[in-house]
């Protein structure tokens, strides 16, 4: 959030700054709802400070700038000048950019080689000078246009991602619950009328299940032999 | 009790379970109550049913408990009762009576209990006194049986808990009776094992049955106890109940009392603890009601089984794979009614530490704990075993 004398919000030179969500106050505003310690930094020092940033930027990816070797030097001369503090020349003779109709739009994610004026003469008959700071503005945009549609792409391959892990969970809950489904099935029709030739070792699988067999068996031939002892005695 | 659930049981789903009433202390059958749960299963009273009902019977000298697949549980005291002469069968009716009605009526009425140690009575009777006896045990096995609810013409088949050191006449004689009750397909296990299935501790585990006429230690390896495994201590409830008395009556020889009411009062207080309530009961002396501790009494008399139980564990322990033997004395489970007393696992866990330390595991709904064994056994059971042994 940057604090400052704002008296209108709405001014165009302005409005880019709130893009992220921040917001301008009044400081009276801000003093009035207890925020004693404000840090104030005059407009000059926040430009400054956001064309510092773009230098950093320009120069990090200055290898990846698919501009004209002149052009390309230019941008990183000026963006040293701007972080070593030394003044910088408000204007500088470079080439028009070539409107962006012209694009080839399979080249749309990259920069397009903007052509500047060399201190030779341009081979560019359409040539023309202009206002260095229209370039700046001009690179500003495609960087945001590259950073935004990288971050669609990241974006969209973590949500692939993602939707692959839940395609395998929902095809594993999907398969658990038809195996719980037949066992339950199973076990009612167990519980209900115990069936013959029903596989007991699926009901009870486990080593537990496996010794409640054994028992059981042993329990019938008890129970069995008790009962024919019986018939016996009494024949 | 959920009254809404027993106007209409099938309203809320599948399967009716009828739980007892958490009030155990008293010998008298428990009153039932419902929650639905499940699949719907009729009751009596309705003429749709599954064409097998299976039950789980624990058999016990001083109560009868049973629990069924329909979802009923319920509790008898083991007592049968006939009207003695013509005057009460005017007052009472010419029926057979059973538990706590026959207690509350004993003195009009022909009383008959017909389990001793644990076993049927009647097999070491002779002549009139023998027949008697094995009248009330099937008819005390009829009316468990009809505590369950089976509907008419539904096959019931039984699992019928016995003494760990039940002779095989008595088994034959379980049942025989249990066929002259009208239970289509009976099987008998030893109770200890019935109370060993239901909380799973089929190997490397003693579980022991403290019952009013016995308590039955069992060894569970894995297999079919044998005689080797199973201990029968002849020091149980009713053994507590008489030295209860014997002292009572020794140290307060003017107080009037029954050994009934003396049962009571050590199912209400009893205790092996030396923290905990005092035990006073309202016995007359003289006729006038008067408050009696007998909180000495009780722990005194309590206090006399638990070293009973501790050596039938160091002989169940000692004669058992070595490699094994930590194993089975950290998995000591005890059930029956008698495992109610307040304090046991701990006195059992202090005597166990003079012969190696263990780990007592009282089971959840001790009094039902060998008939739900031995419904879960039947349930699980093999649809031919029923079938083979209904027709042996």
């Amino acid at each position: 959030m940057i604090a400052g004398r704002q008296t209108d919000p709405g001014a165009p030179g302005r409005s880019a700054l709130l893009n992220d969500g921040g917001e301008l106050r009044p400081v009276g505003d801000l003093e009035n709802r207890g925020i004693s310690q404000v840090r104030l930094i005059s407009q000059s020092q926040f430009d400054s400070a956001v064309r510092e940033a773009l230098a950093r930027e320009i120069l990090a990816i200055a290898s990846d700038l698919t501009l004209a070797n002149p052009d390309r030097e230019l941008l990183i001369e000026r963006a040293h000048a701007r972080l070593a503090g030394k003044p910088i020349e408000p204007t500088a003779s470079v080439s028009p950019p070539r409107p962006l109709a012209e694009r080839s739009a399979a080249r749309a994610p990259e920069l397009e080689p903007i052509p500047l004026d060399d201190p030779e003469p341009s081979p560019h008959p359409e040539s023309a000078e202009f206002d260095v700071e229209a370039l700046e503005n001009r690179i500003v945009e495609e960087v945001g246009r590259l950073v935004s549609q990288n971050w669609r792409e990241e974006l969209r391959t973590a949500q692939d991602s993602q939707r692959n892990v839940i395609d395998r969970l929902e095809g594993r809950i999907d398969s658990l619950m038809k195996a719980l489904d037949q066992i339950e099935r199973l076990m009612d029709h167990q519980h209900t009328r115990p069936a013959e030739g029903m596989p007991t070792s699926f009901i009870d699988s486990g080593a537990l299940g496996g010794i409640k067999n054994e028992l059981m068996e042993q329990l019938f031939e008890a129970n069995l032999a008790l009962r024919e002892l019986e018939a016996g005695e009494e024949g | 009790m959920n009254p809404k659930a027993r106007s209409n049981p099938q309203v809320q789903g599948k399967e009716l379970i009828v739980n007892a009433d958490s009030k155990q202390d008293a010998p008298k059958a428990v009153e039932p109550s419902i929650q639905v749960e499940g699949e719907a299963v009729k009751d009596s009273k309705d003429s749709v049913a599954t064409d097998v009902m299976y039950i789980g019977i624990d058999l016990g000298t001083s109560r009868s408990a049973v629990a069924s697949s329909n979802g009923v549980r319920d509790l008898v005291s083991s007592v049968v009762g006939w009207p003695k002469d013509n005057i009460s069968t005017k007052v009472l009716g010419d029926k057979t009576m059973f538990g706590e009605d026959v207690i509350k009526h004993r003195l009009a009425l022909d009383v008959c209990w017909p389990l001793a140690d644990g076993n049927l009575a009647f097999s070491d009777l002779q002549g009139e006194d023998r027949n008697r006896s094995r009248r009330a045990a099937e008819e005390l096995l009829a009316h468990v049986k009809s505590l369950a609810r089976p509907t008419r013409g539904q096959a019931v088949y039984a699992v019928v808990g016995a003494p760990s050191e039940a002779t095989k006449a008595n088994k034959q004689a379980i049942i025989d009776i249990a066929r002259a009750a009208g239970i289509d397909s009976v099987m008998v296990v030893s109770e200890p094992f019935a109370v060993a299935y239901t909380v799973d501790a089929l190997e490397d585990a003693i579980v022991i049955d403290i019952g009013a006429g016995t308590i039955d230690l069992c060894r569970m390896s894995g297999t079919l106890p044998t005689a080797e495994d199973q201990i029968t201590v002849f020091k149980a409830g009713n053994f507590i109940d008489e030295e209860i008395a014997k002292r009572l009556r020794a140290n307060n020889p003017q107080v009037q009392f029954t050994i009934n009411m003396i049962k009571k009062a050590k199912e209400m207080f009893s205790s092996v603890t030396d923290n905990a309530q005092r035990a006073v009961v309202t016995f007359p002396v003289d006729g006038v009601p008067t408050e009696i501790d007998i909180t000495n009494e009780v722990r005194e008399a309590v206090n006399l089984i638990v070293p009973e139980i501790v050596d039938g564990i160091r002989k169940l322990v000692s004669t058992f794979d070595p490699e094994f033997q930590e194993r089975i004395r950290s998995r000591v489970f005890v059930g029956g009614g008698g495992s109610q007393i307040y304090g046991l696992r701990e006195a059992i866990s202090e005597g166990m530490k003079k012969i190696g330390g263990g780990n007592v595991i009282l089971v959840d709904e001790p009094v039902f704990a060998g008939a739900n064994g031995a419904l879960k056994l039947a349930r699980e059971m093999p649809a031919q075993y029923w079938e083979k042994l209904r027709n042996a």
